[in-house]
């Protein structure tokens, strides 16, 4: 599938571009960054042009990131109080949700592009736990700007590898994230045994 | 009955399962990155554009044109598997003759030749 979308790449790059960050920003399993990578790659050979790629990618991402935090905001409402009620997760979602608020900037810059994967879960639930619109859009702006940047501009600097490149970023996005979870997770379980014991 | 300082039965099985992916793909990662120089250019693909090409391995636009049948700039822009398809021939057949010619001027190919 993604030589595929390869393929659609250097023809109707801005489109594809624009579909594939919107849609990975709602969590569907898009190669958007194998596609940025070659998208700079085309930019670098000539057959398309950064200002088009980046508008178009950045756009995508800015949408999808607007729809993740308005369908939290509409729709995971109800599901926030429920875990806020449940005896189980509600001291858990109490301080992730003002972890959240009190750290907005760095946690939503962050998840854009180097926790990426946690980026569309981030969406939902700062529009769950109702955090600042403004907050949101700014940290989303400069975040998603870093991620359309650096991915066009590695594979402008490294198109003759840009499918390796790929492969290396996706698992060490996939590694930060699962890094960054286990630690959460980690601290919470240490926190509670202390607790336990004290 | 659940206590109010019992952790969600989740938290538990996740934290391991997480710990488990960022220890596998930290170690993909590391393998990535140190073997990243020893991949030079990968196999031409059907994806890639005449641009491309040109611009990734080490052929002048004139033999690339030669290669595709193609006046010099016609083909801009699109993958090879586009060219092949308005062709009427097979992509893979384009992907390997362009392999080809890519292989052939090569500086470390023997015989190699550059167009002036």
């Amino acid at each position: 599938m993604t030589d595929t979308l390869l393929a659609l790449v250097p023809q109707h790059g801005p489109l594809v571009l624009f579909l594939a960050t919107f849609l990975s920003c709602l969590a569907l399993p898009i190669p958007s960054s194998i596609l940025m990578l070659a998208a700079g790659a085309f930019v670098a050979s000539g057959d398309l042009a950064a200002a088009t790629v980046v508008a178009a990618a950045l756009g995508g991402a800015l949408i999808g990131d607007q729809a993740g935090y308005g369908l939290g905001r509409v729709g995971g409402g109800g599901f926030w109080q429920r875990l806020l009620d449940s005896p189980r997760s509600g001291g858990i979602a109490r301080r992730a949700g003002s972890a959240l608020r009190r750290r907005v900037f760095p946690t939503v810059y962050f998840s854009r592009w180097l926790f990426s994967a946690l980026g569309p879960y981030v969406n939902f639930a700062a529009g769950a736990a109702r955090v600042g619109w403004p907050g949101f859009s700014i940290a989303s702006l400069l975040g998603e700007a870093t991620w359309v940047g650096l991915y066009v501009g590695l594979g402008f600097l490294f198109a003759a590898r840009i499918e390796t490149l790929g492969a290396t970023v996706s698992s060490a996005i996939g590694a930060l994230a699962a890094a960054v979870v286990a630690l959460l997770l980690g601290r919470m379980i240490w926190r509670n045994r202390r607790k336990k014991a004290a | 009955m659940t206590r109010r300082d019992d952790l969600p039965r989740w938290v538990l099985p996740v934290f391991v399962v997480a710990t488990l992916l960022a220890l596998v793909l930290g170690g993909m990662t590391l393998w990535h990155a140190l073997t990243f120089e020893r991949y030079a250019e990968g196999p031409i693909e059907a994806w890639m554009t005449p641009g491309m090409i040109v611009h990734v391995y080490d052929i002048s636009p004139e033999d690339m044109s030669a290669v595709l049948g193609l006046p010099q700039g016609e083909g801009k822009g699109k993958p090879l598997a586009e060219i092949a398809k308005a062709r009427g021939e097979p992509a893979a057949d384009l992907v390997a003759r362009v392999q080809a010619a890519v292989d052939a001027h090569r500086p470390t190919a023997p015989g190699a030749a550059r167009s002036p």
